[in-house]
């Protein structure tokens, strides 16, 4: 665990979920909300948010292959989303590309409303709009790992979010 | 609303793959009975039905209505087909059609020996007997088509000519909602008028380099539409009124109402495409363009790579 540069430590990634659990708790006052997340990337932050969140919230998991040509899902949530609040949990959203991808699909099951929380956003690099209101930390272009997001299978089980050295897993 | 009318000649399956794509598209499905059924038996006895049935030359007699049943059909076809979307099978719904510029025009033939041996195995007949069926059938469409119109149903009358010993019905009745779905979006563009700027309807161009191949596979990995260029805005003028810069913004996303303009050049380049850029924005404050830079590129397609 030597050698990395953090950029969100334990201790910051717990205020901050902190944080987003009161925000969607007010946000959803007298509610209840399914979050959403896609696997594998998501599942630290999908854990600590359903959490810390003090409404009613189920949680489900979607999970996709990414071939050459397309995206496919290989696993589709199983709870019925209709008419529900629905948030899409995310690690990150740079592009917004996937994101979008997730709420084209998740549209076609009729939720009552559907709204994105990212862990780490990355402005500049967004290439659409999303209904993104929850967002943990902004960040620029540095590619991270650590807290379940990965490079190649590296670095997910890091408790920690740090900049990806390419070099160290070569 | 719009219509597909499908033009086939027995053995081809062409009802089968016709209805399959009514039901893909949930809506109706239109042959000759129906047509006879929905239009022509509420202003036809019974005698005038059994005399349409049996010669086209009467669709060219009057109607208590004064107009003639052709003309006639004509009209009551069209006011469908502004109400709703439907599959309209034979009847050289084509031709109806003709002038219509939302519809689609399919035709799904065989080559003859196969349309025959379907035909027998179907009916459970002969060869030979399947042989005069499909030549009575194919006589009966020209001589409606050419009684009617004047005309024959041509292949360029077509969007689609579909050999259906080629390809799988699956394949077919895929071919045919597709584009009928591309069809209706690109309709959907064209409604969306933004003054002083220009449509591009026919064919689009070729994408221009590889970068942009490499980022519209990426919009179609993500399952994101997009057209190319689709609209031309012109920003600088001279003293007589000519356009002496205008701007085509690369991709268009339909559902974000948003376009991406790629650039991957040089800095001297990309300084006049920023330029066109402010100036549009002044002159079409209400039209979305993002700009995804170079760096911004390169570094998308890197991770793009990666998590592939």
């Amino acid at each position: 665990m030597t050698g990395y540069k953090i950029l969100f430590d334990q201790q910051q990634l717990r205020q901050r979920i902190t944080e987003l659990g009161a925000e969607i708790s007010a946000a959803y006052e007298g509610e209840s909300v399914v979050f959403v997340s896609m696997l594998k990337g998501s599942l630290y932050f999908l854990a600590d948010l359903s959490r810390a969140v003090t409404i009613e919230a189920n949680y489900d998991l979607v999970a996709v292959t990414s071939q050459k040509v397309r995206m496919q899902l290989t696993r589709d949530i199983t709870l019925q989303i209709e008419d529900k609040h629905v948030i899409v949990v995310e690690e990150i959203v740079r592009t917004g590309l996937t994101t979008n991808y997730l709420l084209q699909h998740l549209e076609t099951k009729n939720p009552k409303s559907l709204q994105v929380c990212a862990l780490l956003s990355s402005p500049n690099e967004q290439l659409i709009d999303l209904p993104m209101p929850f967002i943990g930390f902004m960040i620029d272009q540095t590619r991270v790992i650590g807290y379940g997001m990965d490079y190649k299978e590296h670095g997910r089980t890091l408790p920690f979010i740090a900049k990806l050295d390419k070099s160290r897993f070569t | 609303m719009a219509i597909i009318t499908v033009t086939r000649n027995a053995g081809s399956y062409g009802d089968q793959i016709s209805k399959d794509v009514a039901s893909r598209l949930n809506c109706e499905w239109i042959d000759h009975h129906l047509v006879m059924e929905k239009f022509i038996a509420p202003i036809a006895d019974e005698q005038t039905l059994r005399m349409l049935q049996s010669s086209p030359k009467f669709f060219l007699s009057e109607t208590k209505e004064g107009l003639s049943f052709k003309e006639y059909l004509s009209g009551a076809l069209l006011e469908m087909a502004e109400r709703q979307d439907a599959v309209l099978v034979g009847f050289a719904g084509v031709l109806f059609f003709q002038h219509d510029p939302t519809a689609l025009h399919v035709r799904l033939y065989a080559d003859r020996e196969l349309r025959v041996q379907r035909t027998a195995k179907i009916m459970t007949c002969t060869i030979p007997q399947a042989t005069q069926f499909i030549q009575r059938k194919d006589r009966q469409m020209r001589r409606f088509a050419s009684t009617l119109f004047g005309a024959q149903e041509e292949k360029e009358h077509y969007h689609v000519n579909i050999n259906t010993g080629k390809v799988t019905q699956n394949e077919a009745v895929e071919t045919i909602v597709t584009l009928f779905n591309e069809m209706k979006k690109t309709r959907a563009l064209e409604t969306k008028n933004i003054p002083g700027s220009e449509l591009h309807t026919e064919a689009y161009p070729l994408l221009k380099n590889e970068s942009e191949i490499e980022f519209a596979k990426l919009l179609d990995h993500y399952e994101l539409e997009w057209r190319y260029e689709p609209r031309t805005f012109p920003v600088e003028w001279d003293a007589e009124g000519r356009v002496t810069l205008a701007f085509s913004p690369d991709f268009y996303q339909p559902r974000f109402d948003l376009y991406l303009e790629l650039t991957t050049m040089n800095q001297k380049y990309v300084t006049l495409k920023n330029k066109k850029l402010a100036k549009l924005k002044t002159l079409y404050p209400g039209v979305n363009v993002r700009i995804v830079y170079k760096r911004d590129f390169l570094s998308m397609m890197e991770r793009f790579e990666d998590d592939l």
